[in-house]
C-alpha cells in the first residue's frame, strides 16, 4: 500500500471512530486503537500515540460548547486532575515495560466495560445527606440547570473519587485513551454529581490528562506524523459531524447497535492479544 | 459561593473555551499543511506501520522538529502542530491558576501549579 492510499483509508476510519465516539459518549480513542490495530495491522504503540493526540483535539474542540455555560466544575476538575496527571505520567512511562499483549488485552477489557457502561440508563438521584466535609471546605458544591429550574448539587466521597481518577489517568497513559468512561463513572456514581456536570468536568480535564502523557509518548517516538495527521483530522471531522447528528437523532436502536460494535471490537482485541488470532 | 465569584468563574471558563478552540484550529491548520507537504514528499512511498521497532518516529525532540522544519520536512511540520496543541493544554491550567489567584483561593492556585509542574515534568521527561 502506498502512503497516500494508507493516509486516506486511515482518515476514513478515523472519521467513523470520531462519529462513534460522540454518539456513544465514549470519545474517539478507545474505538480508534482497535480499528487501527485490527484492520490495518498498525503497531499498537503508533495507534496509541495517534489516539492520544486525537483525544486532546476532541477535548479542545468541545471546550467552547461545554465551558461557555460554566457547567464544568473547575474546583472538582482540578482537584481530581492532580491524581489523574500523576497516573498518566506513570502509565506512559510503564508502556515501555509492559508486554504488548497485556496492553492489548487491557484495552479490550476497558472497551467491553465502556460498552457496558454506555448501555445503562443514567439517572440523577438528588440526596438529602450533607456533602463530604472536604467538599464543603473546598467549596466544591455548585448548581446546575435541571428540568425544573436551577438546582444545587452536593458532592460525596471526594477522596475515593480522586483515587479512581488516579486509575483513570494510569489507563489513559498506558493505553493512549482519554479514559472518559472511568472519569465520568467516578464523578457520576462515586461522587454522585449530576450527569451533565460529570461529563463537562470530565471533558475539561481529559485534555490535561492526555497532555501529561504526550511528552513521554513524543520522546519515545510513539507519535508518528504520517499516522497521527489523518487520525487527528479524521477524528475531529467525525466528532464535529457527530455532535450535529446527535442533536437530531437519539434513537435507542442506534445506540444498541453501537454498543454491539464496540463490544465486538473489545472481544476481538482480547482474542488477538491473548492468542495472536486474526 | 457568592454571586461575584460565580460570574467571574463563568466568564473565565468561557474565555478558556475560546482560547482552546483557537489553539486547536491553529494546530490543525499546521498539521494539515504539514500533511500536504508530507504526502507530496512521501505519498508514493510504501507505507509500513506494522512494526514499531523497525520504524519509530525519528522526530523525538523539539530540536529535531525545528531542524526538520528548516529542511521543509512535512513530518516535522506535523509534529510542530501536535506540540502546539499540547502546549495549549497548559493554558487551561495556567488560566485556572490565575483565576483562583484573583479569587484569593490559594489552595486551588497550589493545585493548579502542582498539575503544571507534573505537565512540565512530562514534557522534559
Amino acid at each position: 500500500m502506498t502512503t497516500i492510499v494508507f493516509v486516506l483509508l486511515i482518515f476514513a476510519v478515523s472519521v467513523a471512530a470520531g462519529l462513534l465516539g460522540v454518539l456513544t459518549g465514549l470519545g474517539g480513542g478507545v474505538v480508534l486503537i482497535p480499528a487501527l490495530v485490527l484492520l490495518f495491522h498498525v503497531d499498537i504503540h503508533f495507534a496509541m500515540g495517534a489516539s492520544l493526540i486525537a483525544v486532546i483535539t476532541n477535548s479542545s474542540a468541545a471546550a467552547p460548547t461545554f465551558m461557555a455555560k460554566g457547567l464544568s466544575n473547575l474546583r472538582i476538575g482540578l482537584f481530581l486532575e492532580t491524581a489523574a496527571a500523576v497516573g498518566a505520567i506513570v502509565g506512559a512511562i510503564l508502556v515501555a515495560f509492559v508486554p504488548t499483549s497485556y496492553i492489548g488485552t487491557l484495552l479490550g477489557v476497558v472497551l467491553l466495560y465502556s460498552a457496558y457502561l454506555s448501555s445503562r440508563q443514567r439517572d440523577d438521584l438528588p440526596s438529602d445527606k450533607p456533602s463530604d466535609p472536604l467538599a464543603v471546605r473546598l467549596q466544591m458544591e455548585g448548581e446546575y440547570p435541571g428540568v425544573d429550574g436551577i438546582r444545587e448539587y452536593r458532592v460525596y466521597n471526594v477522596l475515593t473519587g480522586t483515587g479512581l481518577l488516579g486509575v483513570a489517568g494510569l489507563l489513559s497513559g498506558l493505553l493512549g485513551i482519554g479514559s472518559g468512561a472511568v472519569k465520568v463513572l467516578a464523578m457520576d456514581r462515586i461522587m454522585r454529581l449530576p450527569y451533565k456536570i460529570s461529563t463537562t468536568t470530565s471533558n475539561f480535564i481529559i485534555g490535561i490528562t492526555a497532555a501529561a502523557s504526550a511528552g513521554v509518548y513524543f520522546s519515545r517516538g510513539y507519535i508518528d506524523p504520517g499516522l497521527t495527521m489523518p487520525v487527528m483530522l479524521g477524528v475531529l471531522a467525525g466528532s464535529t459531524f457527530g455532535a450535529r447528528v446527535l442533536i437530531r437523532a437519539r434513537s435507542r436502536v442506534l445506540r444498541i447497535i453501537f454498543v454491539i460494535v464496540i463490544a465486538a471490537l473489545g472481544i476481538q482485541m482480547v482474542l488477538k492479544s491473548l492468542f495472536g488470532l486474526f | 459561593m457568592d454571586e461575584q465569584t460565580k460570574q467571574l468563574e463563568t466568564k473565565i471558563q468561557a474565555q478558556m473555551g475560546r482560547i482552546l478552540l483557537w489553539g486547536m484550529l491553529a494546530s490543525s491548520a499546521i498539521v494539515l499543511m504539514g500533511g500536504i507537504l508530507f504526502l507530496i514528499q512521501f505519498g508514493s512511498a510504501h507505507a509500513n506501520y506494522t512494526s514499531f521497532d523497525s520504524v519509530g518516529s525519528h522526530i523525538k525532540t523539539v530540536g529535531a522538529v525545528i531542524r526538520g522544519i528548516r529542511d521543509y520536512s512535512g513530518g516535522a511540520l506535523i509534529e510542530a502542530g501536535i506540540l502546539l496543541l499540547v502546549v495549549f493544554q497548559y493554558i487551561r491550567v495556567i488560566m485556572s491558576a490565575v483565576m483562583f489567584a484573583r479569587l484569593r483561593s490559594w489552595f486551588f492556585v497550589g493545585v493548579s501549579l502542582f498539575i503544571l509542574a507534573v505537565l512540565v515534568y512530562g514534557l522534559f521527561f
